[in-house]
């Protein structure tokens, strides 16, 4: 039972509009009980008419009980409106704030894992995951009280007529809730193939449409297509088959609903004259209509349950959100943690640089050795440049540096700190590694520059390109296109490096970041970055030897080879 | 608008399938949107798109006429028994009306059910339609034409689309139950009292009236929500994509704030289009249990020898008056739920304002985009090498003032190497989309043996960025050619060369790599890119930066490879390598855009 509320009870205490889903619930309730006292007084009302028209006897007010039929219509009617609303307005609210939440703590991967996740599949899990959730609010939480209320008064009311009522009715809804489990037992398996399968489905649409050039170049556009025309209709199976498990349910509740009434009848139109009067029967007999009705919406509990924890466990999967530890990070104390990392101060513009110490260092990739380095330093301040073939392990060298390799082994200092061990507000505010194939974001060239310093004066962003030696090719009004398709392959290298530079950081890494430059241009900005950062330690890994060899501003070269120093 | 009107309408909405009619036109109002013809055509594509499902939803209409009339019977034998309970007597025939009451409701339940299914069956075939053109316009879409967002089109498959399957599944079946069934009932109402028949049908109005007036607003609301959609799509997307570089940046704080901004804003935006759609079906219960509470009134006067009007009758009898009464409530409930569909109706809508202008854009513009693109040979010239021309090429982008290219004038006869050199940022990857029909010029002709070269097949790419897909190394050799066999495969990789890079990698040709060819480095990439493009049959190829991230040794290794792979090809080549250019057959340098010989 405790597993099976998990995500409704973990979700609550992020409900701040947990007043607003409250007062929605007690319209819920007063709805379904308007409706059951409206049915039932209706039908006591007709008979009661009838049995005194027949029997000519005065003393029926016929006034009060359509005044109060009114009344309960009216009270439904409004009742329902504010449950609508409220649930579902308080649901939305939930789900935007935990869509927030999983983007936050997807974020906080590490580097290997997220890169090896698809990006397609991370957003369905944000978008689609996100969505089934709110089942548990409004298709079985919301159900779940209004049932457990109408039957507690129903039953209640029977029990007074006829505890045999009582008695057939409440054990035809126990039979009928049963049944319903018994359905819904192999509904967590379908829920979790439809979601992988869904989650696959959107991440393949993801590549096909991010590599649409490529498909089309290898003529394989139309294989794509076809794939994806297969893997989204593969879906409807497990999707239709959950559907039908709610359909059912359904229909076992109406069933069950139309054997208790039949069975009222019966043994009522027995003992009718023995006691019984018929406009009670009547109105019992309304009553069981009532509760069933209530119970009908509990048919798709089940599967809406089974889809929402297969959402709640694929969230946690793979973000880890959810955890007890997740708003440790979270919620920044003063600036501190990944919420608070604009916030940093990163004008630390007089502080010396960081000096590097590695020894014993080693990484592995798929087991085999990527890096093995008995002792490296690098003075506070310096310009080292890092060089060797391609695949010698630079990348790796710098991602250790930064403390973003995790499967790295060994003593690793960056101005006396480890960083893999440090917080991350504090190391990016320390450590700033701009890495081969950066990221630029849609906007424009002053929008991305600003992803590094937030709070950059205009004059600080026309520096920063100066720097890159951009302006003279790009402005910061200049709109980059999506992941930046309107600059060339160098502007973009650039302007990454620009962003690196802005962040004034004590080491500064730079992956090839004079990739797709010219010689000239790329010794400009290496000594324009060298000029501008005069105190920064910076390590560049840049395999072209002449522009390696023919900066002037290098001031140690670090060969790698099979990653080992050479 | 008279109620036979209303259902005449709501009948042709599921029969008129030529859909010259719209369906969604039913009561007036909220069509005058201000989108009027963008809003038209959707209608429109709307209407057409039902064909696959159309018998699903007329069986599943059937079904909740057969549920209506299980109803039916259910409620007369339970107002049989009751009123013989009020007799003081044993109904004649005891069983007979029990096994009504059994009979009728089993009957409703499982042709409820039955409905249901079909309903499900038949908008997972329309859904399944629309979706397989969406996928072709978007993968096979005209790559030199302008596209949406990855993130946009992505929710347009994922997202926006079940919004049209919801819309059938609610609505093409509730607009024939809203025909059907209150027919039935008033069939079954009128033999037990006229009055009530009536009373019901000069309610039915109301629920046209309530459209309009609160569908209103929805049609706007609802395509400020779709856009929204798109709009949280693309951005958790690309910051997704892009989160590693924002983390370096200490920018992720920042970045999830704007994700929660646009995650709230469309909660607020959906919970504005589900308040109308509220306030339209609480206007309508209202109404309807207004209805009912008059009918149980009027029963109840009538019962008690009340009623002494003019042409009113003075007597009811009482299994009549207790069956109108438990009937009243399903005279209501179809158009209930037909009111309901009418907002999801809105909701799809806006969702086929998104989804149309994409479907069509293939079909219309582009129908030669897309016989090329289908043929199993593929989009790129496979053919005897072409000339390119280019004469007067200009070519700007949107949001920058000065022009990538300036008037290029430019021939590479067929066969021959193009190297073009300049420094960065000077235009040099523009002309080599130019040439090979990648990008169209904004001014000027780019000609491949004649033919505009944006319009047929084009040059074969290996660029700056390759975009290797998850899966294994061997899948992404074989991209477009699944039946590649072993040798030839194993004869690119020698040729690329990138038997090092298998050596190292855990399971070979087997090895399992991540998005955008994660496990690889730069340079192993671009050499996978390379040993891919021996495995194509291209004879016309644009090669930009191929060796950007390649040391000297390993540049040095490719030439010869290159060589091979470009001869008896018409080419185009960018660098920065002089030793690379060298391949070419002449030279020119680009600076800002123009050439210079």
């Amino acid at each position: 039972m405790l597993e099976v509320t998990a995500p409704v009870a973990t979700m609550m205490p992020m409900a701040r509009p947990g007043r607003r889903l409250t007062l929605g619930l007690l319209y819920a309730v007063i709805a379904a009980l308007a409706s059951a006292g409206l049915i039932g007084l209706a039908g006591w009302f007709i008979v009661r008419c009838a049995q005194t028209g027949l029997s000519s006897t005065s003393g029926f007010s016929w006034l009060y009980p359509s005044a109060g039929v009114e009344a309960l219509a009216l009270t439904r009617t409004a009742a329902r409106y504010g449950e609508r609303v409220s649930t579902h307005r308080s649901t939305l609210d939930l789900l935007a704030r935990v869509r927030g939440r999983v983007f936050a703590s997807a974020t906080r991967l590490p580097i290997g894992r997220l890169r090896a996740l698809r990006s397609g599949d991370l957003l369905d899990r944000i978008q689609a995951d996100v969505d089934t959730l709110d089942r548990a609010v409004l298709a079985v939480a919301v159900p779940g009280v209004v049932c457990t209320a109408v039957a507690a008064g129903g039953l209640t009311v029977l029990a007074i007529v006829r505890p045999f009522f009582a008695v057939a009715a409440g054990l035809m809804l126990l039979l009928v809730l049963a049944v319903d489990l018994i359905l819904s037992r192999g509904s967590r398996l379908l829920a979790q193939r439809l979601a992988q399968e869904r989650s696959q489905a959107r991440a393949r649409l993801v590549e096909a449409l991010d590599g649409r050039a490529e498909l089309a170049s290898f003529g394989a556009s139309q294989l794509a297509a076809d794939e994806l025309r297969h893997r989204f209709d593969a879906l409807d199976t497990p999707r239709k088959r959950l559907t039908a498990r709610e359909g059912a349910g359904e229909a076992i509740t109406a069933v069950g609903a139309s054997v208790t009434l039949a069975a009222i009848l019966a043994s009522g139109a027995g003992v009718v004259g023995h006691g019984l009067d018929p406009a009670i029967l009547a109105l019992a007999v309304l009553l069981a209509a009532a509760l069933f009705e209530a119970a009908r919406g509990l048919g798709s509990a089940g599967q809406a349950l089974a889809q929402a924890r297969t959402a709640w466990q694929r969230l946690r999967e793979v973000t880890g959100f959810g955890r007890r530890d997740w708003t440790d990070e979270d919620q920044p104390a003063g600036g501190a943690g990944v919420g608070g990392g604009a916030n940093v101060d990163v004008d630390a513009d007089q502080s010396l640089g960081a000096e590097v110490e590695l020894t014993d260092v080693s990484a592995r990739y798929g087991g085999s050795p990527v890096l093995e380095i008995p002792r490296l330093e690098i003075p506070p301040g310096a310009f080292a440049v890092l060089t060797g073939p391609s695949g010698a392990g630079k990348s790796t060298l710098l991602a250790v540096m930064a403390g973003e390799f995790p499967g790295g082994r060994g003593r690793v200092r960056i101005g006396g700190l480890d960083p893999s061990a440090i917080s991350y507000a504090q190391r990016v505010a320390e450590v700033t590694l701009i890495e081969q194939d950066a990221s630029i974001l849609t906007g424009t060239v002053a929008d991305n520059l600003r992803l590094a310093r937030p709070n950059a004066t205009l004059a600080e962003l026309q520096d920063a390109l100066r720097v890159a030696a951009l302006d003279t090719s790009i402005q910061l009004s200049t709109e980059v296109g999506p992941a930046g398709d309107y600059l060339s392959g160098g502007q973009r290298r650039r302007l990454t490096v620009a962003q690196g530079y802005l962040r004034h950081p004590r080491l500064l890494l730079l992956d090839e970041p004079t990739e797709g430059l010219d010689t000239a241009t790329a010794l400009r900005v290496l000594a324009n970055l060298r000029a501008a950062l005069p105190k920064t330690t910076i390590v560049a890994a840049i395999h072209d030897r002449n522009q390696a060899n023919l900066s002037a501003s290098v001031e140690q070269v670090i060969r790698l080879n099979d990653g080992r120093l050479s | 608008m008279t109620s036979d009107a209303m259902t005449s309408d709501a009948m042709t909405a599921t029969l008129d399938l030529a859909g010259d009619r719209p369906p969604l036109a039913v009561p007036g109002g909220a069509e005058a949107a201000p989108a009027g013809t963008r809003s038209s055509a959707a209608r429109r594509w709307l209407a057409a798109s039902r064909g696959p499902g159309r018998r699903f939803f007329l069986a599943a209409g059937v079904g909740d006429l057969i549920a209506a009339l299980g109803t039916i019977l259910a409620c007369w034998n339970m107002a049989a028994l009751i009123v013989a309970a009020v007799d003081g007597r044993r109904p004649s025939d005891l069983t007979g009306a029990v096994g009504g009451v059994l009979i009728g409701g089993v009957v409703a339940a499982f042709a409820l059910f039955a409905a249901n299914r079909l309903a499900t069956a038949g908008a997972a075939r329309v859904e399944s339609a629309l979706r397989s053109d969406l996928i072709d316009a978007l993968v096979l879409a005209d790559p030199a034409g302008s596209s949406p967002s990855t993130g946009a089109a992505a929710a347009a498959v994922a997202e926006q689309l079940p919004h049209l399957g919801e819309y059938f599944r609610g609505y093409a079946r509730a607009a024939f139950a809203a025909g059907a069934v209150p027919i039935a009932i008033e069939v079954a109402v009128f033999p037990a009292s006229w009055v009530v028949g009536l009373l019901l049908l000069f309610s039915m109005p109301i629920v046209p009236l309530n459209m309009a007036v609160t569908g209103l607003g929805a049609a706007e609301l609802s395509r400020r929500q779709m856009t929204q959609i798109s709009e949280l799509s693309s951005q958790v997307l690309e910051r997704l994509q892009a989160t590693s570089s924002l983390r370096a940046l200490g920018a992720i704080g920042h970045q999830r704030r704007v994700v929660e901004r646009a995650a709230n804003e469309l909660a607020r935006r959906t919970a504005k289009v589900l308040r109308v759609a509220f306030l339209a079906s609480t206007a309508l219960e209202w109404v309807s249990t207004f209805a009912i509470g008059v009918v149980a009134m009027y029963t109840g006067a009538t019962l008690l020898g009340y009623v002494h009007a003019p042409l009113l009758p003075t007597h009811i009898g009482a299994q009549q008056a207790v069956f109108v009464l438990l009937l009243a409530p399903e005279f209501f409930l179809p158009l209930r739920r037909f009111a309901a569909a009418y907002h999801q109706g809105q909701e799809a809508i806006a969702a086929a304002e998104v989804l149309q202008p994409l479907t069509e854009a293939l079909s219309e513009d582009s129908s030669q985009t897309r016989v090329a693109a289908s043929t199993a040979a593929g989009s790129v010239w496979t053919g005897p090498p072409p000339e390119v021309r280019l004469d007067g090429v200009t070519v700007r982008f949107a949001g920058r003032s000065w022009p990538a290219l300036r008037a290029v004038d430019l021939r590479i006869a067929p066969g021959r190497v193009f190297g073009v050199a300049g420094p960065s940022g000077a235009g040099k990857s523009t002309l080599l989309r130019v040439a090979g029909g990648w990008q169209r010029p904004t001014e000027g002709s780019a000609l491949l043996d004649g033919r505009p070269s944006a319009d047929g097949p084009r040059a074969l790419q290996i660029g700056q960025r390759p975009y290797l897909f998850a899966g294994t190394v061997a899948l992404k050799l074989a991209l477009g050619q699944p039946e590649l066999s072993p040798e030839r495969m194993w004869e690119a990789i020698e040729s690329a060369p990138l038997s090092e890079v298998l050596r190292r990698l855990p399971d070979g040709l087997d090895t399992m790599l991540g998005e955008r060819g994660w496990g690889l480095s730069g340079g192993e990439a671009q050499r996978l890119a390379i040993a891919r493009a021996f495995l194509s049959s291209a004879t016309l190829l644009i090669v930009d930066e191929p060796t950007a991230h390649l040391d000297g040794d390993t540049e040095q290794s490719l030439l010869e490879p290159l060589r091979r792979l470009l001869s008896g090809r018409t080419a185009l080549i960018a660098s920065h390598s002089d030793r690379v250019l060298a391949i070419s057959d002449y030279v020119v340098e680009l600076e800002e855009g123009t050439v210079h010989a």
